[in-house]
Formats: structure tokens, sequence, C-alpha cells
């Protein structure tokens, strides 16, 4: 004999409620007043806008680089590390932000996503850095120095693309703006840390690292802040 | 939508009489008081007012207000953790908590102590699907979370009420 489940016949809560009178009136008229057609621009827009920023700052930094005659080998390489890192801004954009609200990937995968990238980045200027300095000689005046200009700089510039994109994606992510505005923000730390991979002189582990490849972590951390604010409806 | 987007004020009202009681009822199951739940369903749909701009056609509508309201939700119940205390309508006193549930006499109040007692991830998979009448796929979304991730959620909150209710039953 099968016992009965308890659950198949539950008097489950009713799902619709009827809201009062006065609070639906209130609603109508602060949705109907003055009310016009709003036609927003379409994700693949904001997604170039994105990346047209991207494209602008990653100009400036290859400008500076041409302009203090860096050896050509050196800037080669870093030119082509900074290409290959447009193409992984471009696939996230598309990937995560240009997707329909709601459809993209879980939260625990898109975090996933953002720190591994930005741990990877991290690691790929730290590993193509030519030279090694001690930690002592790194905390001398003259190297920390010019490590803290370098991220003054880089964080000044991605914090540009960051306000930027966020504009451009204001009020599209009422699931998870925290989640969208890391994405931009780690978009905005790929192109500041790879431009500045050319345009900046030092070619050191630790300053790589610190200047370079930390910076992205903290716009992550800033577009997270900004987008819970911003790109919530 | 569409409408409204182009600025049909008629289509809000048809929008709005097709939204506002799922979004009520959900609003009043998270709140549990009429009150808050209708300002946060203005808070709701003067949100829906302002991005309606950068709602993408051919999109679910539901899914997308009710990720909406939860949002306000959890925002109004973070500033309120901040403030501490829900003062009286007079800004003075702290409200009176509510007190505990009484024993259950009926299986529909067995039922709704029941859900209370649930872990929260569980709640809202079991609200949003089997109440608030969400597809698995679109309470994911809201949740952010995978598809089989609130299968399993609803799952076991289903065999946690069973328990309960089996133990009302006794």
């Amino acid at each position: 004999m099968t016992q009965k489940d308890p659950l198949a016949d539950l008097p489950w809560p009713g799902a619709t409620v009827t809201p009062s009178e006065t609070c639906s009136q209130a609603i109508r008229g602060t949705c109907t007043k003055g009310l016009c057609k709003e036609r927003g621009v379409s994700p693949l827009v904001r997604s170039l806008l994105t990346l047209g920023l991207c494209v602008m700052v990653l100009g400036v930094y290859a400008f500076h680089a041409f302009t203090v005659n860096r050896s050509s080998a050196i800037l080669r390489t870093a030119m082509f590390g900074a290409l290959g890192w447009f193409g992984a801004q471009a696939a996230l954009v598309f990937a995560t932000l240009g997707r329909p609200p709601g459809k993209g990937a879980s939260r625990n995968l898109r975090l996933g996503i953002i720190l591994g990238t930005a741990a990877l980045f991290t690691a790929y200027v730290v590993l193509s850095s030519t030279e090694r300095f001690g930690l002592a000689k790194f905390t001398e005046p003259r190297f920390a120095g010019h490590a803290i200009v370098c991220g003054l700089v880089a964080i000044f510039f991605g914090l540009l693309v960051t306000a930027g994109a966020l504009i451009a994606w204001r009020r599209t992510d009422p699931y998870h703006p925290g989640l969208s505005g890391a994405t931009v923000g780690l978009v905005a730390g790929l192109a500041t840390g790879s431009g500045m991979t050319m345009a900046c002189g030092s070619h050191e582990a630790l300053h790589a690292c610190f200047a370079h490849g930390l910076v992205v972590f903290a716009l992550a951390l800033v577009g997270f802040g900004l987008g819970r604010r911003l790109l919530a409806p | 939508m569409e409408r409204y987007i182009d600025g049909n004020a008629e289509a809000f009202d048809g929008l709005y009489r097709k939204l506002s009681p799922t979004l009520m009822g959900y609003l009043l199951r998270l709140t549990r008081n009429r009150a808050r739940a209708e300002d946060l369903l203005q808070i709701t749909f003067t949100k829906v007012h302002r991005a309606r701009g950068s709602y993408l056609k051919g999109a679910p509508v539901l899914p997308w207000a009710v990720a909406i309201a939860r949002r306000s939700f959890l925002d109004e119940r973070r500033a309120a953790a901040v403030r501490n205390e829900d003062l009286s309508s007079d800004g003075s006193l702290p409200e009176p908590r509510p007190e505990a549930p009484s024993l259950p006499t009926e299986m529909s109040d067995a039922l709704e102590i029941a859900l209370q007692r649930l872990p929260e991830s569980y709640r809202e998979a079991i609200e949003l699907t089997k109440i608030t009448g969400l597809s698995i796929q679109e309470a994911a979304s809201v949740l952010g979370t995978t598809e089989t991730a609130v299968k399993l959620r609803v799952h076991r909150g289903y065999n946690q009420l069973r328990k309960e209710l089996e133990s009302f039953q006794r």
C-alpha cells in the first residue's frame, strides 16, 4: 500500500493579492505621468560602446609608448599581448554583458570567471616581465614611487572606462547588477593593465604585479560597488 | 510591455492589471506586512517605469519584474538592518515584534509555518516556482543560479516540508 504524498493536494497559499485602490492610483499616477516613447539602445550598441572606450584607452597608452621611443621588440611584444587581452575583453563583454539579462551564466560561474581572469592577467604580467627584484629593492623610494605613479595612472584610466561603460549599461540588469558591474570593472582593468604594459618603461615583476596586475582586482571591486547602484533599475 | 514602452498609457493599465496581483502576492510573502508590500510594489513599478527603455523586446516580463521586486525587497531589508529598529509611525518607539506563531490548527496554517521554517534558499525556490508560478528556468535567472540548483532546492525543500507536515498530521 502506498502512502499518500502530503504535498500533492496541499492548500498552497494564493499567488495573487490585489493591491489597495490607493496604492494602485499612486502607481498609475507615477507611471503614466508625461508618458512618452522610450527606446534604449540595444545590448550590441552598449557592448560596442564599452569596447570603444577600451580601444580609446589602449590608443592613449600606445601613443605614449610610441612617443617615448621604447625598444621596438619590447613594444611589439606588449602590443601583441594587449591585442590578445582585448580579445578577452570582447569575449567577456559579449558573453556576459551583451546577453539578455537573466540568460547568462549562474552567479558562481560569473564570479569564478571574474576572479579567474583577473588572476590570469596578473600571472601574465608577472611572467612576461624580464627583470626580477627582491622585495627590499622594490620598496626603495625610486622603484616604489614609480609603482605608485603607474598604479594611480592605471586606476585613473580604468575608472574612466568603468564610469563610461556603467553609464552605457545603466539600469539594464535587475538580476545581478553587482556582478555585471564587476565585469565592467574587470574589462576596464584589463584594458588599462594591458595598456600599461605598453606604456610603462619598467619590466620588473613586482612592479608589473602591483601597478599593472592587481589594478584589475581593484577595478572589479569598484565596478561591483558602483554596478549595484547604477546597473539595477 | 511593447506598447507601454511606446508611450501608451492604456497599455500600462493592462500591464499593471496583469502584473500587480502576482507581484503584490510575492512581496506580501516576502514582507508578511501589507503596508510594506504596497510600498515595495510602488517602488517596483517606479523602477519598471524608469527602466522600461532597457527592456529587451520579446523577453518575458514577469521574471524581469519579479527580479526588480526581489531586489527592491533585499535593498529595503538591508537598509532596515542598518537602521536596526522599526520605529512607530510617530518615529519614537520601536514597533512591537510579531508574536511567535501559535500551534497550527489547519493544514494551511501548518503549511505556512513549515514554509517559514525552511532555509531561505529552499523557501525562495519553492515560492517562485510553486506559488508565484515561474518556470524553473525563470526562477533560476531570478535567483542567479542554475536550473539544476533550483530543482535541487525545490526537492530538498519539499522533503523538509513533507517531514514537518507528517508530524502535524499525526
